[in-house]
């Protein structure tokens, strides 16, 4: 065994060119499956935590015939203050945080022209800064507080609007019993969150600000629920029960899979294009360990009837093939990894910045510009037994090939 | 004659081991049928995107007053383009007359909510001239209903317009409903006014169809007290190559009048030009995706002539011995790869070509295939293009690359010497 190990060695290192062009192709696929990898891992992570973070927490609570309807954010389909008081005192005992809003479509003007479509939501800033993450990105101003009567908004909004902290916009939608208001307000706060999605759609007021102009009376549209841990379950249960047990009726629970569904819908097409990606690094390197092994046995044939007329069995030289292969796998797995890890190294500390392309531009990625990377050494475990063994399974071929050969013609190929 | 035989004997060696020369073939013509039908994909993609940006956004060149693009996303519509004497009809007519521009589309697009049921709605409103739309031709889209009538004060009948299909089954809206529509007129004022609806419209595109209404050109300029004016002013050229020179033209122009306030620009300046430019830029990437498939299908005629070199090693000895030249059996191995080559980008071209002539005419289902969710210009069905450039490329690019390839083994066999070729195997 141990003479096969050392020949097999030996063997590799008889055509050092050909062993390095092998192993750096090997590398190269492997290095790039770990990054590719662990930047999509990244997107696909990153947005599912700004999902929760910014958008929907782990589940929202709402009126069932609102949910329906949820892209009109209808007004006449509110839970009532009551209600909302009830359903958060008992959430706050079970460790979730929870937080109600209303939704109001409107435009955001600032003197000039028709001004821009927001979703401004009336909250309570106390509850909602603890919910959501939007108050923590806070970049100008401040987040509003119970008694502010002034609108936070986006960073986006702010330059569209040219506006600064302390100006006033105005703020146009219906209210609750459909009578149209147009109210000026005092800029706040401008916030810059790391979901793109909120920073195009939506500004905040505090529930003070819409009781008083848009005649909300406190009732909300959802209620926002984020579990410490960032676990859907068990809380999901536990609240389902609750909701049960209390008297008001045609409530239902979306979870943030269910509202966040566009997104879900493109990471599934995502994970089908690196399954297709992987399928064509996979035969780019199997052509060419294919080729390096074939000129091996091609070679070799001589001193490999030469063995065999020795004794060798036949077997023995196919494993010996074998082992030549996993050595090729071995070295091109080891460097692939290394560059993989360095790669991601670097796209977790520096991150690819695609912010002079892309713009505002929507992907449906609920990430910034810079596209970073996150560890995987799960995928750099499997990519480096995967190059071993596909390394292995696509040389048999060829190593069966250098015992086809009848021994007497093979003794005096040239 | 001596060519001739060449020739004769690389077409005969081709059948002496049908089943590698077969593998080969298949190898490569499934690459080029690959490269084929990608390719004319793609192009169909970037023809669909580049005509619905043009027709709606960009034009090829956009007339449009200085400042507006700075506050593009408020719509101030008091940022207009009312011409230099009496309206911008002056403007529109002199620009049409102009050589290489096709069409001219005065228009004005606005935003507006739809106030109906207690929802409020955004909406964003196209009104123009359907005299002036020929590309569009809008007539031949509507679904339901028909065509809207152009409605001023002075005349007796409804305001009408057209919604598309999608924004109308969300407002729940059928021909011949009413609904009032909010904005802000040029005047800054609010304007209100109820339209009946005549007609729903698709234009297959999937973001237009999501949020638009069409209007006469003459009733929106009631309707935001602009009259006698546009907001923009789209001009199509005969080609997308010509656009700077006409947009340079244009200027030339109007700045023949003093205190000009208008600019006209062509789509690679506009911001949303942009995107397109990027993606066009983005699919020059596919032409390395192409020849990296190639060149992967080549291995197989690489390794498949390495082969034939090793076989006949022997015989290579016996031909060098009798006196044929080193470079005369480059060509025997070269021409047997090149052979194999043709016949393989045919099949392939032949096969990646019926499959793109299928789709040009039954479409893809593009909004399904992508998932949606994209805020690209796209219509809901894309048509591969089907030329003869295509099939010429795919067989040429084909032919050439695999060739290329296979000329490296071939010399190899030059390489042998006779002496021990000739002891060689069997």
């Amino acid at each position: 065994m141990s003479f096969l190990l050392t020949l097999a060695f030996k063997n590799l290192s008889r055509h050092k060119k050909r062993t390095i062009f092998t192993t750096i192709g090997i590398s190269v696929g492997i290095a790039l499956l770990i990054w590719m990898d662990g930047m999509l891992r990244w997107a696909d992570n990153e947005s599912k935590r700004n999902l929760i973070r910014y958008e929907f927490g782990n589940f929202v609570l709402s009126k069932v015939n609102f949910k329906l309807d949820r892209d009109n954010f209808p007004l006449d389909k509110l839970m009532d203050f009551s209600a909302v008081k009830q359903i958060i005192n008992k959430a706050e005992k079970e460790d979730l945080f929870c937080s109600p809003r209303t939704g109001f479509k409107v435009v955001l003007n600032n003197k000039r022209g028709f001004g821009l479509f927001y979703l401004v939501f009336a909250v309570d800033p106390v509850r909602y800064a603890k919910t959501l993450y939007v108050a923590k990105d806070i970049v100008k101003g401040k987040w509003l507080s119970e008694e502010s009567m002034g609108i936070v908004i986006s960073k986006n909004a702010a330059k569209d609007l040219d506006v600064k902290i302390g100006d006033t916009i105005t703020i146009e939608t219906k209210t609750k019993y459909g009578s149209f208001q147009s109210v000026s307000v005092t800029v706040e706060g401008i916030f810059d969150a790391d979901d793109p999605s909120v920073n195009r759609n939506q500004a905040f007021v505090s529930y003070k600000f819409s009781d008083t102009f848009f005649q909300t009376e406190s009732s909300a549209s959802e209620i926002v629920f984020r579990s410490v841990n960032e676990k859907d379950e068990p809380f999901l249960s536990k609240m389902k029960d609750f909701i049960n047990s209390i008297e008001v009726k045609d409530l239902v629970f979306s979870t943030w899979q269910e509202l966040g569904a566009d997104f879900i819908v493109l990471s599934k097409t995502k994970r089908a294009g690196t399954k297709i990606m992987i399928f064509f690094l996979f035969i780019i390197t199997a052509i060419g360990i294919i080729n390096t092994m074939l000129m091996a046995v091609f070679e070799r044939i001589p001193e490999l009837a030469m063995m065999r007329a020795l004794g060798m069995k036949d077997n023995f030289i196919i494993f010996l093939f074998l082992l030549e292969a996993t050595g090729i796998g071995f070295l091109g797995s080891t460097l692939g990894l290394f560059m993989g890890f360095f790669l991601n190294l670097w796209g977790v500390t520096k991150g690819l910045d695609f912010t002079g392309m892309v713009k505002d531009m929507d992907f449906g990625y609920r990430t910034g510009t810079v596209f970073y990377s996150e560890w995987n050494p799960d995928t750099m475990l499997l990519a480096f037994f995967f190059g071993i063994f596909c390394s292995v399974i696509v040389s048999i071929l060829p190593a069966k090939k250098a015992v086809d050969i009848t021994i007497t013609d093979a003794l005096h190929y040239q | 004659m001596k060519k001739k035989f060449i020739i004769l004997t690389a077409w005969k060696n081709i059948f002496r081991n049908k089943r590698r020369s077969l593998l080969s073939i298949s190898a490569i013509a499934v690459a080029v049928s690959l490269v084929c039908f990608m390719k004319s994909y793609v192009d169909g993609l970037m023809e669909n995107m580049a005509k619905n940006i043009f027709l709606f956004q960009t034009g090829h060149v956009k007339i449009s007053h200085k400042d507006y693009e700075k506050e593009k996303k408020l719509m101030p519509l008091d940022l207009n383009i009312s011409g230099f004497e009496s309206d911008y009809t002056e403007i529109v007519n002199t620009v049409s007359k102009m050589s290489g521009v096709y069409e001219v589309l005065p228009r004005i697009h606005f935003a507006s909510f739809i106030d109906r049921k207690d929802k409020l709605k955004n909406v964003l409103v196209l009104a123009l001239d359907l005299q002036h739309e020929k590309s569009l031709n809008l007539k031949k889209k509507i679904i339901e209903g028909r065509i809207f009538e152009e409605w001023t004060p002075e005349k007796s009948n409804r305001p009408e317009i057209i919604i598309c299909k999608t924004l109308a089954a969300e407002l729940g809206v059928k021909c011949g409903d009413k609904v009032t529509m909010l904005t802000r007129s040029a005047e800054e004022g609010l304007a209100h006014m109820t339209f009946y609806v005549s007609g729903i419209v698709s234009t297959e595109v999937i973001n237009i169809d999501k949020y638009y209404i069409f209007m006469p050109l003459i009733t929106a300029q009631y309707f935001l007290k602009m009259e006698n004016a546009v907001l923009e002013i789209l001009v199509l050229c005969k080609t997308k190559n010509i656009a700077n020179k006409i947009a340079f033209m244009i200027n030339n122009f109007m700045n023949l009048n003093k205190d000009n306030p208008y600019i006209a620009e062509s789509w690679t300046v506009q911001n949303d030009g942009q995107y397109y430019k990027i993606l066009t830029m983005g699919t020059k990437i596919y032409s390395l995706v192409y020849l990296v498939f190639l060149l992967l299908a080549s291995l197989v005629i690489v390794n498949t002539t390495m082969m034939t070199v090793f076989e006949r090693t022997k015989e290579i000895g016996t031909i060098s011995a009798m006196g044929m030249r080193g470079k005369d059996i480059i060509l025997l191995f070269f021409l047997e790869a090149v052979f194999l080559s043709v016949i393989a980008s045919f099949i392939g071209t032949f096969i990646g070509g019926a499959f793109s002539f299928f789709f040009s005419r039954a479409g893809i289902d593009f909004a399904t295939l992508s998932g949606g969710g994209m805020d690209f210009q796209i219509s809901e069905r894309i048509f591969t293009t089907f030329n003869s450039s295509l099939l010429v490329f795919s067989f040429l690019f084909g032919i050439i690359v695999s060739a290329l390839c296979s000329f490296f083994p071939a010399k190899y066999a030059a390489k042998i010497e006779p002496v021990i070729a000739i002891r060689g195997r069997m």
